[in-house]
C-alpha cells in the first residue's frame, strides 16, 4: 500500500442487506491511482454490490466509502459531480437506444460538461477509433452486436475523462466470439495506466492486467494478493475450491 | 368452471333476449294498441290505457316531487281528464329533447309536456284542443335593468332546447351568444351563477322560479310580445284519432264542469 | 435488448399501423367512405343537408377546439402525475396517486357536472373554460397512468447508466427516460386523444354549443333527426380517423432507432 498519497479508493467497513440477504458483510478495501483491480468470486458473492456502492448505485447501510477524498455518502457531496470521475461499464450495455453511437458519447460531456458540440464530436469519433468501431458512429445502438455495443460503452464512459473505471462484469452477456475483441480494448486502457476496478469471470484476463486480485464469497472479502500469489498458491480453501470449479 | 360457462351462459342468453325485446318492443307496442280493439267492441274490458310522455323538469307544469311521481298543473289536468274521458293516463318521464322522436317511432301514446302549439309541430303531429295560453317571458338578474331583448344585445342568453323560447330568440341578431340547455332550470342555474345574463322561459315556469326557487337572485323582466298566441295542447301522433278523441273528450268535460277551473285555482295558475 | 413493450389500453379506436395493411385498408375505406357520403348528401341533396352542415360548422370548431386544448393541458397533467407516481418523494406519489384514484372513480359526465354547475356558484367558469378543465382533469389523470406504465417500462439500467455518467434524476428523466418513453407511451396516449375527442360530445351537456349540441338544436326544431344525426356521425368519424391517422404518422416517426 502507498503511504505517499491517500487511496483514491478506501472502503472502511462497509455493510448492505437486501432484506434478509447479506450482500456485504464488513467489507474494507482500498485502491490506488493507477491500480487495477480485479475482483472475483461465486454468484451472489457481494462483489457486484461492492462495485456499484463505490459510484453509489447501492447505498450501504452503514460504514463509509471515500473517493477521491470524498465520503460519498455525506450530505456534502455531490455525488453527481463525483460519479462524472467514475466511468462505468454495466454486463448489459446499458446504451441509450434513442441515440446514435456518438450521441452516446457525446451527450453527458455536452450536457454536464458543457462542451460545444464540435469539440465532443472530435473526442468521441477519436474515442471511437479507440475501440475500433468509427466506423459505426452514426448508427443506432440498435444495429451493432452485443460486442460492438459494450465497446461502445466503454467509449461512453472514457468521455468524461474518469479517473476511475468500473466494469460490472462486462463480458458476462456477450456471445463467446466477442468476448476477446472488449478485453482487447480493457487490456489496452489497463496499459495506459488507467485506475481499474473489474468485476469478472475472465481468469486470463485477471492474470495478465491485475495488480491484485480480491477474491469474495458471503459478502466478504476471503483473500486478495498479487495474481501471482493468487491463482499459484491461494491461502484460503474455499478460494481453492472456487479457482478449482472455475480453471 | 363448468359453473362458470354455465352462469356466462345464462348472462348471454339473457343479453340476447333482452336485445330482441328492445328492437322488436316497436311493433309489439303497436300490436298491443291494436289487438284488443277489435276483442273489445263486441265486450269493452276496462278503459283504454294512454301512455303520457313528459319531461318532469318543467315546475310547475310537469316535475318530479319528492315521491319521485310526476306531478304538476298539467299532471293533474290529464289525470282529470282521463277521469271523465273514460281512459286510463300513465306518465312517463322522457327528457326533452328526443321526445318528438319517441312519439314518432311510437314508445308512448302521447305528449304531456307544455308542448306549444305551433305549424311547425302540426306537420308532423297531432294536437289536442288547446288546454292553456301561454307568453313568453324574458327573466334576468334581480338587479338587470333590461325589461327587453333590445336591451340585452352583446349578452349571453338561454333556453330550453326544441323549446317556442328558443325559437323566439334564435333569429334575433346581436348576442354574445344563445345557450341552448337540456332542461330550463339548468338553464336557470347558469343565470344565477352569472354565466349567462338573461333566460327565455314560458310564462308559468318562469313566474315559478322568480317567485319561489330563486325569488332573491332573479326577476321578470318582461314579456316578449308576439302577435300570435301559444297555446299548449297535448300531441299525439299524426294520425291517431283514437287517443285524441279520448283526450279531447275529457279536456271538453273538466272545463265544462268547472274541474278545470278549479285546478286552475289550485295552481295558481293565470 | 427488447425494447419493444406493448401497453396495452382497450379504449378508443385503432391506430393504423405503418405496416398493417389490413387496418389501414380499414382505414382508408372509413375515411373515404365517410367523406365521400357528406361530399354526396351536400352536392346532390342539399335540402336539407346543405343546411345542416351549414348550422353544424361552429360546433364542429368548437368540439375541435375543447378536444385540441383538452389534449395538450391533459398531457402535461398527465406527465406531471406520471412523474409523481414514480416520483421517490412520497408526499408527492401519494398526491398523484390520490388524484388519479378520485378521478378515476368519477364519471367524466359527473366530472362535468361538478365542475360547471356545483362548483360553479364559488367559481363562475365559463361553460367552454369548465368544459376543457373537466376534460383535462379526467385526462389528464388517465395519462398519468400510461405515463408511469411507459417510464417504468424502460430498463433500470438505462437510469443506473445516466447515473452513473454523472446525470441527475431530473436530466436522466427528461434527457434518457422520456425520449424513450414516448415511443411506448404514444400509442396508449393516441387511444387516449381519440377516447377524449369521442367524450368532447358530453360536454354538450354543459349547454356548450359543440357538434353534438348543435346537430340536437337543428334536430330538435326540424325534426330531421335521421338527417341529422346521419351528418354528425359522419363528422365525428373523419375528425376520429384524421388523428388517429395522425397519431400512427407521430408513432412511425418516433420508431426510427428500433431493430426492424
Amino acid at each position: 500500500m502507498s503511504a505517499t498519497n491517500p487511496p483514491i479508493v478506501d472502503i472502511r467497513h462497509v455493510s448492505k442487506s437486501f432484506g434478509a440477504l447479506k450482500a456485504l458483510n464488513n467489507v474494507s478495501m482500498s485502491m490506488n491511482l493507477g491500480e487495477k483491480v480485479v475482483i472475483i468470486g461465486p454468484s451472489g458473492s457481494g462483489k457486484s454490490t461492492l462495485l456499484r456502492s463505490i459510484n453509489k448505485l447501492e447505498t450501504v447501510d452503514s460504514g463509509t466509502i471515500i473517493v477521491d477524498g470524498y465520503d460519498i455518502n455525506a450530505t456534502t457531496t455531490d455525488i453527481n459531480r463525483l460519479r462524472m470521475e467514475l466511468g462505468m461499464v454495466f454486463q448489459s450495455f446499458n446504451l441509450f437506444p434513442h441515440k446514435t453511437v456518438l450521441e452516446n458519447l457525446t451527450l453527458a460531456p455536452i450536457k454536464l460538461k458543457g462542451m460545444n458540440k464540435a469539440e465532443a464530436d472530435e473526442i468521441g469519433l477519436k474515442l471511437l477509433d479507440k475501440v475500433g468501431i468509427k466506423e459505426k458512429a452514426h448508427v443506432y445502438p440498435s444495429k451493432l452486436s452485443g460486442g460492438q455495443q459494450q465497446r461502445v460503452a466503454i467509449a461512453r464512459a472514457l468521455a468524461m475523462s474518469p479517473k476511475i473505471m468500473l466494469f460490472d462484469e462486462p463480458t458476462s452477456a456477450l456471445d463467446p466470439e466477442m468476448i476477446g475483441e472488449v478485453l482487447d480494448v480493457m487490456v489496452t486502457l489497463a496499459k495506459e495506466g488507467m485506475t481499474m476496478a473489474v468485476v469478472t469471470h475472465e481468469m486470463g484476463f485477471a492474470r495478465e492486467v491485475a495488480d491484485r486480485v480480491v477474491f469474495m464469497d458471503h459478502g466478504a472479502i476471503i483473500e486478495e494478493g498479487t495474481p501471482e500469489h493468487f491463482f499459484q498458491n491461494p491461502d484460503h480453501d474455499r478460494t481453492k475450491l472456487f479457482l478449482s470449479q472455475i480453471l | 368452471m363448468k359453473r362458470l360457462f354455465k352462469s356466462l351462459f345464462l348472462v348471454s342468453a339473457c343479453a340476447i333476449l333482452a336485445l330482441g325485446v328492445v328492437g322488436c318492443g316497436e311493433k309489439k307496442e303497436e300490436k298491443k294498441a291494436e289487438a284488443p280493439a277489435p276483442a273489445a267492441a263486441p265486450a269493452p274490458a276496462g278503459p283504454k290505457t294512454i301512455i303520457f310522455a313528459s319531461d318532469a323538469t318543467y315546475p310547475p307544469m310537469q316535475y318530479m316531487n319528492e315521491q319521485k311521481e310526476i306531478v304538476g298543473f298539467e299532471v293533474d289536468v290529464i289525470k282529470a281528464a282521463a277521469e271523465k274521458g273514460g281512459f286510463k293516463a300513465e306518465f312517463k318521464n322522457v327528457a326533452w329533447d328526443g321526445i318528438f322522436a319517441g312519439l314518432a317511432s311510437g314508445k308512448y301514446d302521447a305528449i304531456s309536456s307544455s308542448v306549444s302549439i305551433t305549424d311547425e309541430r302540426k306537420a308532423t303531429m297531432d294536437f289536442s284542443e288547446p288546454i292553456i295560453a301561454i307568453e313568453q317571458m324574458l327573466v334576468v338578474g334581480i338587479k338587470d335593468k333590461a325589461t327587453d331583448l333590445a336591451a340585452l344585445k352583446g349578452k349571453s342568453i338561454g333556453a330550453q332546447i326544441g323549446t317556442t323560447s328558443y325559437f323566439v330568440v334564435k333569429d334575433v341578431k346581436g348576442f354574445k351568444a344563445i345557450k341552448t340547455y337540456d332542461e330550463v332550470g339548468l338553464a336557470m342555474e347558469d343565470l344565477v351563477k352569472g354565466s349567462i345574463q338573461a333566460v327565455v322561459a314560458d310564462s308559468p315556469v318562469a313566474v315559478e322560479y322568480t317567485s319561489k326557487k330563486y325569488a332573491d337572485k332573479i326577476k321578470i323582466a318582461g314579456v316578449i310580445k308576439s302577435d300570435k298566441v301559444e297555446n299548449i295542447g297535448i300531441a299525439v301522433k299524426k294520425g291517431n284519432k283514437e287517443v285524441l278523441d279520448l283526450v279531447n273528450k275529457g279536456l271538453a268535460a273538466i272545463k265544462a264542469d268547472g274541474t278545470f277551473d278549479k285546478i286552475k285555482a289550485a295552481h295558481k295558475m293565470q | 435488448m427488447s425494447d419493444t413493450r406493448i401497453i396495452d389500453v382497450g379504449e378508443g379506436a385503432a391506430i393504423p399501423k405503418r405496416d398493417d395493411w389490413g387496418l389501414f385498408n380499414a382505414w382508408t375505406i372509413s375515411i373515404v367512405g365517410a367523406i365521400l357520403c357528406i361530399c354526396y348528401l351536400v352536392f346532390f341533396q342539399p335540402t336539407p343537408y346543405r343546411r345542416i352542415i351549414f348550422y353544424l360548422a361552429d360546433g364542429v370548431i368548437i368540439t375541435f377546439q375543447v378536444t385540441v386544448i383538452s389534449i395538450v393541458c391533459a398531457c402535461v397533467i398527465g406527465l406531471i402525475t406520471g412523474l409523481g407516481r414514480v416520483s421517490k418523494n412520497k408526499a408527492i406519489n401519494l398526491l398523484a396517486s390520490t388524484y388519479v384514484e378520485i378521478i378515476r372513480g368519477i364519471p367524466l359526465l359527473v366530472q362535468l357536472f361538478y365542475i360547471y354547475y356545483a362548483l360553479g356558484r364559488l367559481l363562475n367558469v365559463h361553460d367552454l373554460t369548465a368544459a376543457v378543465i373537466a376534460m383535462s382533469v379526467c385526462y389528464g389523470a388517465y395519462m398519468g397512468e400510461v405515463f408511469r406504465a411507459g417510464i417504468t417500462a424502460i430498463d433500470k439500467g438505462q437510469t443506473e447508466a445516466a447515473r452513473s455518467l454523472g446525470f441527475n434524476t431530473k436530466q436522466t428523466m427528461f434527457l434518457v427516460i422520456l425520449p424513450q418513453a414516448w415511443r411506448t407511451i404514444l400509442p396508449p396516449v393516441g387511444n387516449e386523444f381519440i377516447a377524449l375527442l369521442k367524450d368532447t360530445s358530453l360536454v354538450s351537456i354543459l349547454a356548450v354549443s359543440d357538434l353534438l349540441r348543435r346537430g340536437r338544436e337543428f334536430s330538435s326544431e326540424t325534426f330531421l333527426y335521421f338527417e341529422t344525426f346521419t351528418m354528425v356521425a359522419l363528422i365525428y368519424l373523419v375528425i376520429t380517423l384524421l388523428l388517429s391517422k395522425g397519431v400512427g404518422i407521430m408513432e412511425a416517426r418516433l420508431s426510427h432507432y428500433v431493430r426492424h
